[in-house]
């Protein structure tokens, strides 16, 4: 043995050496690491257990054949490795591969990790890794967590590890420990706590005190009311979300087809170019401005409006004005368009999908209530179809272009001859519609996969969206996004998500049959 | 006999008198043998088909630097079904009728597969197929690369089953809704009821091809994970762009190995390519190879891979081979080895040199043609998801496995 290791407490080498010999030795060398790494006496022997447990982990933990374990990637040393029992820098990186944890391993390390984290002197550090040993209460060490409990200050921390000391003390045979345990459940509703209530009044049911069963029988109610409420908010900020992504992808081109009434194929592929536009922002944020490049997403949004609009004017100026009241030909030259630029697009950067960094704020969600959970992706979707919602409503009912482009679009020939430029006027209203469709493209990067042919999959929604709506109508076409996608997200809990897309095709084949002219009808050329 | 050897061997460009029993491929000898190669290069297989198609074509190029086959060279012939089934059997036919290709390689998915089978059944062709698929199927016009179930999905679900895999007692099954996620549930569900698991432990549920919204599915993997019985894991069976949406949504809703495991039968290294897999670590996967394997010959491949990505300016990621890739390249030496070895490029004679004939595996096996089905005899390995957007090795059989065409577990379902 080293010198060095000789001064410890614990036999860092042999504990090593257990971790590397196979699963039956694994599991109670790592409680012993974490025990050294917890224990009241000040000593390097928690930074030591972090280190280990923390490069098991991450798969930088290597099990030499012949002198003992080391660690990867360490910062000091040529070889970027250190011996893993004095933390000393190798002369050598390590030949062997380095250890994969099993999933019952995982486990363990997490709950090993977050133990050793409870004794952090960060106080958000030691709240994470209460939470940690809180979900995976069945696994914890009793005598660890007692122990961080005994030194905690924070109010949080505390009630969580009493939660979780509570969890585990359901199973007491003192009937005071019990209610204790049960009261302690039902104060953080959860289906798991449901599920552990469940249990234990199935499992115990002929040893059990009346006053236990009632208490229990009272937290399950709670925690029931608890869930129902969860989820019907949850299904209910599903079914947005989801209309949040129809809204956007539907608005350009409720502009593009149900003012001007041009059956635009090609819409998807602008959604797809903005989406593109913003991947060469991200690119450009990610090598110029690294500081700021979590902004690169709300960089993109004007950046890809731009782009689009350009991009949908110079289609309307060669392809598009030659065809209008002909929408036989528009459809198909449109549709030959998209394909040319799901082609080029392909040709410019290949057919895989690009990968995006997705900027820190929109990374993960919270817990509103139990069960139900919003995630940040979501909720920007949602935010900026509103957002760009609301601006296009203001732009064309508010505005001097506004009142023209619905002027042209209802009596296009009374408009011209009262001098008002029709042709300028299709242009900026295609540019606008077009540019819409980029926005959409930057919020789907967040959500579904950016590839060349990325578009096809959202123009048909957009269609139907608008043709339920009715064309021509802002408020139809939120209106009925809205109602798509709550209708498509209370099916498919039910019924899957096949079903889903069946009923939501039904419903529109009868109301269109109903009401051809769509929800909210409104004059428009066609 | 003779004559054509000493022909082929000197590569005079005479065509050979006895080219009679070469049925449909009347190619003089120094011509070119056209294999065809059937992968989509655009649509939601694009990602994943491209790859295929690359690397046999560098493989074709290899084999053309060893001085092709039979002295001739091999030139792959391309075309792009767009990730459209339909068309993967128009182009077929097209590839056997118009370009009189020796052989082709291609299709990822199963419904691809089912399309392309009836053309190369009528035209008494071969398609090597190389993606591990739901079995049940067995084509004298077919050479199935990769594993069926039986050697693929079922150890990894009793290793998930097993003590060290975490004992897994209740089963989400998430699939994409068309053949192979079908089949497979299947077979698992007869399987699971020969272990004694209750119906009340079993969800299953499909998706539209290529959905991306996982909202809803995943808040289920929750809900469900939490309900009592013991622990849950998802069967993951979706395939292409839905991968990446699905891991994406269980990222965000703080799904983690730890709690759900997600064994994701078609998922590869291309599909983590966009995410941060730090939050995926621990989630599995199941195939013959994974890239970490560490052979010789791995390393070779994988050099080789990179120098072909760079020189050829390819859009691909230079450092990543995945499992249906290396099947491939597997797939067009084992064509080349037969074709040899029956001194004929002819489909017939061909399919009658492969049987037990062996192949170099980059695994670190010797994979084996099966002598009476056409099913390929390989090793088979457990990945678990790492940091790096790959995968590490989690367990390996030992030997080759043998493939069984037909569960015995559908019936059972």
């Amino acid at each position: 043995m080293l010198p060095s290791t000789a001064a410890h407490a614990v036999d860092r080498a042999a504990l090593l050496q257990a971790l590397c010999s196979g699963a039956a030795t694994q599991r109670s060398a790592l409680g012993e690491i974490v025990a050294a790494g917890t224990a009241a006496l000040p000593s390097d022997d928690r930074a030591w257990a972090l280190r280990v447990v923390a490069a098991m982990r991450s798969g930088s933990f290597v099990c030499r054949e012949s002198a003992g374990t080391a660690i990867l990637g360490g910062e000091s040393g040529a070889s970027g490795s250190v011996d893993g029992a004095t933390l000393a820098p190798l002369a050598e990186a390590p030949a062997d591969s380095p250890y994969v944890p099993s999933i019952v391993m995982m486990r363990a390390l997490t709950v090993a990790d977050a133990e050793l984290e409870l004794f952090n002197s960060d106080a958000a550090k030691r709240l994470a890794a209460a939470v940690q040993v809180d979900k995976s209460f069945a696994a914890l060490s009793p005598a660890v967590v007692a122990r961080a409990l005994a030194a905690e200050r924070d109010t949080e921390v505390k009630q969580l590890l009493t939660v979780a000391l509570a969890k585990r003390g359901l199973g007491s045979e003192v009937p005071e420990e019990r209610l204790k345990a049960i009261t302690a459940v039902a104060e953080v509703p959860s289906e798991s706590a449901r599920t552990l209530l469940g249990n234990f009044l199935t499992d115990r049911k002929d040893t059990l005190d009346s006053a236990s069963v009632s208490a229990a029988q009272n937290a399950l109610r709670s925690i029931d009311r608890w869930l129902t409420a969860g989820h019907v908010a949850s299904v209910a900020f599903s079914g947005l979300s989801y209309a949040g992504i129809l809204l956007i992808t539907a608005l350009g081109l409720s502009i593009v087809f149900g003012l001007l009434g041009v059956i635009n194929l090609a819409h998807g592929e602008f959604i797809m170019l903005g989406a593109y536009a913003t991947y060469l922002v991200e690119q450009f944020m990610k090598t110029h401005v690294p500081g700021l490049f979590d902004a690169y997403i709300l960089v993109a949004i004007p950046a890809a409006f731009v782009v689009c609009g350009l991009c949908g004017m110079l289609l309307e100026v060669c392809v598009i004005r030659f065809l209008y009241r002909r929408p036989l030909e528009t459809l198909l030259a449109t549709w030959a368009v998209s394909i040319a630029l799901v082609k080029a697009v392909q040709l410019i950067f290949g057919s895989q999908n690009v990968e995006f960094i997705t900027p820190g704020f929109l990374n993960g969600g919270m817990q509103v209530i139990p069960g139900f959970f919003i995630t940040w992706n979501r909720v920007f979707a949602i935010v900026l179809a509103l957002l760009v919602f609301a601006g296009t409503y203001a732009l064309i009912h508010g505005t001097r272009f506004g009142l023209l482009v619905r002027a042209t679009t209802q009596r296009r020939d009374t408009a011209r001859s009262l001098g008002v430029s029709v042709e300028r006027i299709d242009r900026l209203a295609f540019g606008l519609g077009s540019g819409l469709a980029g926005i959409a493209g930057v919020v789907l990067t967040q959500i579904a996969s950016v590839n060349p042919s990325m578009g096809t999959s959202f123009v048909i929604d957009a269609f139907m969206v608008v043709v339920l709506g009715g064309a021509g109508s802002l408020i139809g076409t939120a209106a009925s996004s809205l109602a798509l996608g709550e209708i498509n997200q209370i099916i498919e809990p039910v019924y899957g998500a096949v079903a889903a897309k069946v009923a939501v095709l039904l419903l529109i084949v009868v109301i269109i049959q109903r009401r051809p002219q769509g929800l909210f009808s409104s004059n428009t050329r066609v | 006999m003779k004559r054509r050897n000493f022909l082929t061997a000197v590569g005079s460009g005479v065509v050979a008198a006895s080219t009679g029993s070469l049925s449909g491929v009347a190619q003089a000898a120094g011509d070119p043998i056209k294999l065809g190669l059937l992968f989509s290069q655009s649509g939601a297989m694009a990602n994943n088909e491209s790859l295929l198609k690359d690397i046999a074509l560098m493989t074709i190029d290899q084999i053309n630097a060893k001085g092709g086959v039979l002295g001739r060279p091999l030139k792959g012939v391309v075309v792009d079904p767009g990730s459209d089934w339909p068309m993967y059997a128009q182009l077929g036919k097209q590839l056997i009728q118009s370009d009189k290709v020796a052989a082709m390689f291609g299709c990822w998915t199963s419904v691809s597969r089912k399309s392309v089978l009836p053309v190369v059944e009528s035209n008494d062709s071969l398609l090597f197929y190389p993606l591990h698929f739901e079995g049940e199927e067995q084509s004298k016009n077919v050479v199935y690369l990769n594993s069926p179930p039986s050697s693929s999905v079922l150890p990894a679900v009793e290793y998930l089953m097993s003590e060290q895999g975490g004992s897994a007692k209740r089963f989400f099954m998430i699939g994409s809704d068309y053949v192979w996620p079908r089949t497979i549930n299947k077979m698992l569900k007869g399987y699971f009821k020969t272990k004694g698991i209750p119906d009340s432990a079993i969800k299953e549920q499909y998706v539209p091809f290529g959905h991306s919204n996982f909202q809803t599915i995943v808040r289920d993997f929750k809900a469900f994970a939490a309900q009592p019985g013991g622990q849950a894991i998802v069967v993951m069976t979706v395939v292409g762009d839905s991968v990446p949406a699905l891991f994406k949504e269980a990222i965000n809703q703080g799904v983690r190995a730890t709690e759900i495991p997600i064994l994701g039968l078609d998922v590869v290294d291309s599909d983590l390519e966009g995410l941060d897999t730090t939050p995926l670590v621990g989630h599995l996967s199941c195939w013959c190879y994974f890239q970490n394997v560490d052979t010789p010959y791995n390393k070779q491949l994988k050099a080789d891979w990179s120098k072909y990505v760079t020189t050829n300016k390819l859009k691909h990621r230079p450092d990543m081979v995945i499992d249906p890739m290396v099947s491939t390249v597997m797939g067009l030496n084992l064509w080349a080895a037969a074709a040899t070895k029956a001194k004929s490029p002819a489909p017939a004679d061909v399919r009658k040199a492969l049987a037990g004939l062996t192949v170099a595996d980059p695994a670190g096996y010797t994979a084996k043609m099966d002598p009476s089905n056409q099913y390929l005899w390989r090793g088979n390995m457990i990945g678990s998801i790492n940091a790096k957007q790959g995968f590490d090795i989690l367990w390996k059989s030992k030997d080759l496995e043998k493939p069984i065409p037909y569960s015995p577990y559908i019936g059972k379902a």
